[in-house]
């Protein structure tokens, strides 16, 4: 009895997420435009990138950081150098540090798929779902084939937003889109979703 | 009649003489040739030595010498021609160099005898009968002499008769007329003298012949003949036309005119006087002689003291004549035999009509040309100045008199006068003088507003003088008195009286009166609320050098009140420091009040916070003892904590404690205090004060609030205990003040649970109980409280229930389990039931881990060791099937939890949720991200 009671209390609050479905309007995303002319990088500074990268690669933080700082006192445009330095600091697990450092990297490029997905992330593990949706969505804009943006807007529809519809989309773009295995057990997931429905 | 006697006298005798003399030049043969070698032969031989060279000098014979000789001559000689000659050469030679003293001269008696015995023995001698006319006509003259006039007649007669063609007819018949005259025969003169008229071809003898018919028919009382004639004798001189004076005939001919004017007054007298003069003329059909004979007649009075007549007659020329310019002088002819007859009354009278008849507004004045103007004025101004005075004094009489009749109508003439005297001399220097005095006439009198205009006129509009000043103050005195009679007083007069005193300090500035009347004018503006007026006028008071101390102390009131009326307060201020310079005892309270009031105003108008504080603080420095003191104590310290200025509020709040422990503001700078406290760091000052003011705030609202914020200065300087004090002691004695009941019990619970933890529980308890008593009026925060207490509260069984064991006898151990499952549920739903969704969220996370510690507690509960190992795979498949009921409902529970995401919670229970429900699900829940490790792209 007591359980039927607290699950009609709970139901109460709950109950407009399991019946909304899809009938949520869902703005569309704004894509930014990006009006900077993309930097032309010297031979000199694309090794030092690739390099800065491999050290990344090879979880040498402080070597990949002052590269990646030293290229941006060159070329204060590379978006691809903030977002390798927020992955830093996610990396050391300062997560707070990352927002000013995506923030950046969006300034310098606004279609930066990498640092889109990174702040989406973020905003998901903190309750912002809608921001998260909102630099997911403007992921897929830009980069409609990105298959992992879809899957990560299938998760965030399928276990927050519980729209699942929505998630089923994604999930089978992200099954076509991908080249990983792991796209039987997502579609398992369409099937589990499927049902709930 | 004697002077006309004597006139005809000589007359005759200069005639004779004229007569002898042509005699005399006839005879003479060629006189300026020199015959050397003839010896005088008679008289008529004797001439004159004369120099051939007629540039030289005239031999030195004196005049005298010549004479002595021919008057020696004319004794000696025995021939009657030469007697006769040597007399006329005698009396052409005293008539030409006027000598005439006896020795030199004949006895005019011994001449004529001389001539007559010279001509008797002439006609007897026959040798000069062809010049019988003569002879006749040389003796009658002669016999004349001697005195027989009948004789003279005679032998006139007899000539004119022989020889009426005689050149000597018409003398004779003139010498014959004057011998009738002279023996009172006018009738038979008067013709005599018309037959010369009628029937002389010499003019000579015309006018005298006309004047002596006139006179000779006046005495036969013929008066309109003898005034006509005497008219035409002066038709002889035109220059005498429309004259007024005789003074422009020669002076020969003058004694004749001024006789015939004589003639004509004594005619006109004898008649109707000027009427006469008047029907003369209507006769002569002009009036050419008009003035004359008016002057004559007047002046033939006035000869004989009959001053009256003279005065008339004058009096007439003057009305009857009156477009005529000299008409003035029979005017002043007038006055001044008024005044030698000594008649006062007409003399003044006569002034009048003067002034009336030719003053600068009669038609008479308008018809002059300037240069008559200039004549006529003098005498106006006199007589305007007489009569001026005259009436002044009268009033003045009259008011001493008490004859009220007379001293308006007195006053009235003499103002008109002093002002018509003031016309017609426009510039004279006098006539500030004579406006004044007309001024004063019409104040005597009583005619106040009138004397007003003419004192003001004379102060300010005539040209400066000694009076100006005297009567510009007198104008506002004048003002004055009239506003005593509210019938007579008026706005417009109000506004007039203010101009007077203007113009009067303007005009006389360095005047002793200024400064005072500046000061009743300043007063009254400021009582009238003319603020800026009012100042002005006493600045000026103030700077008057001959102020009076209490005048000036006066104005220096009404500058500073309209100073601070005009909210220019901080030159209020310095004038009030000005005026109590001056202030009497009395008075310096009162101005030491305002002198504070006006640094208060300051105060309020100052610019910034700051400003005001140092003002008001500046209130309390300048009049310690002034009733400001108080509110600028409190001004002083709102503004200083509007400034955030803390110590020195602090400092001025206490002073102001320290002065008025008893003033109605105390409380509210009790609070300000803690307010100032406060914000200064001074947490344990700031409670203390609140504590105070708890004391004495009568609203529980007000004194439960000081309780509590004391208690949080205490928590906030570092000592809970004082502040746990405070929170329990503010739990106890205000119930009702839910909210602030609320946050002291979580207070208490915070601070136990790091203190005192074993306390803690009670206080959560308490809270719950306190908020559940009052749910009717709980608020969200006090349910959101009281849930978290629960919460707290519950999950202290959450060990317990893990610390039961499953052992053998697993009914016992189990059924222990579920009670103790049941009553923390029960809990956890309490907890849920207060809808606040994180510690709902909790509470069902909370539950479903029971639910699943239930499960997992099954399946790990002790086995009974007798089992087979078939019987154990069955006992295991037992407890599966008593455990799964649990483990989905945990599912269900946790299911619940995460489906609070979309909303947007997803608090520390959602994701422990969400975590175990990967854990539980890993195919339903468990969904790794995928995210970029490196990103590669440069850009």
């Amino acid at each position: 009895m007591s359980l039927i009671r607290l699950c009609i209390v709970l139901l109460c609050a709950v109950l407009a997420a399991c019946s909304g479905g899809n009938k949520r309007i869902v703005k569309a995303p704004e894509v930014p435009i990006n009006t900077h002319p993309v930097p032309v990088l010297t031979a000199a500074q694309q090794t030092a990138f690739q390099n800065a990268v491999a050290a990344v690669a090879a979880q040498q933080y402080s070597e990949a950081e002052a590269a990646f700082r030293n290229l941006l006192a060159e070329q204060p445009r590379l978006a691809g150098a903030y977002v390798n330095l927020a992955l830093i600091a996610r990396a050391r697990g300062d997560s707070a540090a990352m927002p000013a450092l995506l923030d950046k990297a969006l300034e310098m490029n606004p279609q930066n798929i990498d640092a889109l997905e990174l702040h989406a992330h973020l905003a998901q593990t903190e309750g912002r779902f809608s921001q998260a949706e909102q630099y997911l969505l403007q992921a897929a804009s830009i980069a409609p084939d990105a298959a992992r943006v879809h899957y990560s807007l299938g998760v965030l529809y399928e276990l927050y937003l519980q729209e699942y519809e929505r998630a089923i989309s994604h999930y089978e773009q992200y099954v076509e889109l991908s080249d990983e295995e792991d796209t039987n057990t997502v579609q398992r997931w369409i099937k589990l979703l499927e049902r709930k429905i | 009649m004697t002077r006309l006697a004597s006139l005809m006298t000589n007359t005759m005798f200069a005639l004779l003489l004229a007569f002898a003399l042509a005699q005399s030049v006839l005879a003479e043969p060629l006189p300026f040739m020199i015959e050397v070698n003839n010896e005088p032969q008679t008289i008529g031989d004797i001439k004159p030595a004369f120099l051939v060279y007629r540039n030289e000098e005239l031999p030195k014979v004196s005049v005298e010498y010549v004479m002595k000789r021919y008057v020696k001559l004319f004794e000696n000689a025995e021939s009657p021609d030469v007697k006769v000659d040597a007399l006329n050469r005698i009396n052409n030679l005293s008539a030409k160099y006027g000598l005439s003293s006896k020795k030199l001269t004949i006895d005019k008696v011994k001449q004529s005898e001389a001539v007559l015995e010279s001509y008797e023995k002439i006609v007897d001698s026959g040798v000069f009968y062809q010049r019988m006319d003569e002879l006749l006509y040389q003796t009658a003259k002669a016999t004349l002499f001697i005195g027989n006039r009948e004789e003279s007649i005679k032998r006139l007669k007899l000539l004119v008769g022989l020889y009426p063609r005689s050149a000597l007819v018409d003398e004779a018949r003139f010498r014959m007329a004057e011998a009738m005259f002279e023996i009172g025969e006018y009738a038979d003169a008067a013709a005599q003298y018309k037959k010369i008229i009628a029937f002389s071809e010499d003019d000579a003898f015309h006018k005298l012949a006309k004047f002596k018919a006139g006179w000779a028919l006046f005495r036969e009382s013929r008066y309109p003949e003898a005034a006509k004639l005497a008219a035409e004798t002066l038709d002889y001189y035109p220059a005498l036309r429309r004259a007024t004076s005789i003074t422009t005939l020669d002076e020969s001919e003058q004694e004749l005119a001024e006789d015939t004017l004589r003639l004509l007054a004594i005619v006109f007298s004898k008649q109707e006087n000027a009427a006469s003069i008047e029907t003369l003329q209507s006769t002569l059909a002009h009036r050419d002689y008009a003035f004359l004979m008016y002057d004559a007649l007047f002046r033939f009075y006035l000869a004989q003291d009959r001053y009256e007549e003279s005065a008339s007659v004058a009096l007439a020329y003057a009305r009857e004549y009156s477009d005529d310019f000299h008409a003035y002088r029979m005017a002043l002819n007038a006055i001044r035999s008024y005044h030698e007859g000594e008649f006062d009354i007409r003399e003044w009278q006569a002034k009048e009509d003067f002034v009336a008849r030719f003053g600068i507004h009669s038609a008479y004045w308008a018809g002059l040309d300037t240069a008559q103007q200039e004549q006529v004025r003098p005498h106006t101004l006199g007589y305007l100045s007489e009569l001026a005075h005259l009436y002044y004094i009268r009033m003045q009489t009259a008011l001493d008199q008490g004859n009220r009749e007379h001293i308006d109508a007195h006053s009235q003439r003499a103002r008109d006068y002093y002002l018509e005297l003031a016309e017609t001399d426009p510039d004279s220097d006098q006539n500030g003088r004579h406006v004044f005095l007309a001024a004063e006439a019409r104040h005597r009198a009583n005619a106040i507003q009138e004397s007003i205009t003419l004192y003001e006129r004379t102060a300010y509009a005539e040209a400066p003088h000694a009076d100006a000043a005297t009567a510009g103050y007198a104008a506002i005195r004048s003002y004055d008195k009239l506003s005593q009679n509210s019938a007579l007083w008026s706005s417009q007069l109000a506004v007039a009286r203010v101009n007077s005193i203007e113009s009067f300090a303007e005009r006389f500035q360095s005047d002793a009166r200024t400064p005072d009347l500046l000061n009743v004018l300043a007063n009254e503006r400021f009582d009238a609320q003319q603020w800026a007026e009012a100042l002005a006028t006493a600045q000026r008071v103030v700077a008057h050098d001959k102020a009076k101390p209490a005048v000036r102390y006066a104005s220096a009131l009404v500058v500073a009140h309209s100073l601070f009326e005009l909210a220019r307060f901080n030159e209020a201020e310095g004038a009030y420091q000005a005026a109590l310079a001056m202030a009497t005892s009395k008075d310096r309270g009162a101005l030491q009040e305002r002198l504070a009031a006006s640094i208060y105003r300051q105060a309020e108008q100052a610019p910034d916070a700051m400003a005001q504080a140092e003002l008001y603080l500046k209130v309390v420095d300048t009049v310690p003892e002034s009733s400001f003191v108080a509110e600028a104590l409190y001004a002083a310290s709102a503004q200083l904590l509007a400034a955030e200025a803390w110590p020195r509020a602090i400092a001025t709040l206490n002073l102001f404690t320290t002065r008025f422990p008893n003033h109605d503001y105390q409380r509210d700078v009790d609070e300000k205090l803690v307010y100032a406290y406060q914000n200064n760091g001074d947490h344990v000052a700031a409670a203390d004060q609140l504590l105070v003011l708890a004391k004495v705030y009568e609203d529980p609202d007000q004194a439960s609030a000081a309780v509590y914020q004391a208690a949080e200065y205490y928590e906030l300087e570092g000592l809970p205990a004082e502040a746990m004090g405070l929170y329990g002691r503010f739990i106890d004695q205000y119930p009702e003040q839910f909210d602030l009941v609320i946050e002291a019990y979580d207070k208490q619970i915070a601070y136990h649970d790091r203190y005192y933890p074993k306390q803690a529980a009670d206080w959560r308890e308490r809270l719950v109980a306190y908020e559940s008593a009052r749910a009717g009026t709980t608020t969200p925060r006090a349910r959101s409280l009281a849930a978290k207490a629960r919460l707290a509260l519950a999950e202290q069984g959450l060990e317990t229930f893990s610390a039961i064991r499953l052992q053998l006898p697993l009914k016992q151990s189990l059924t222990r389990k579920k009670q103790a499952l049941k009553s923390l549920v029960a809990e956890l739903e309490q907890v849920a039931e207060y809808g606040v969704a994180e510690y709902s969220a909790a509470a069902t996370h909370h539950i479903a881990s029971l639910y699943r510690q239930l499960a997992r507690d099954l399946m790990d509960s002790e086995r009974p060791p007798e089992l087979t190992a078939l019987q154990q795979e069955q006992y295991d498949i037992l407890l599966e099937e008593q455990a799964y009921p649990f483990e989905e409902q945990a599912m269900d529970l946790y299911r619940l939890n995460v489906a609070r995401a979309p909303e947007g919670q997803y608090d520390e229970w959602v994701q422990k949720s969400f975590l175990v429900l990967a854990e539980m699900n890993p195919t339903e829940y468990l969904r790794a991200p995928k995210l970029p490790e490196i990103s590669r792209e440069p850009y």
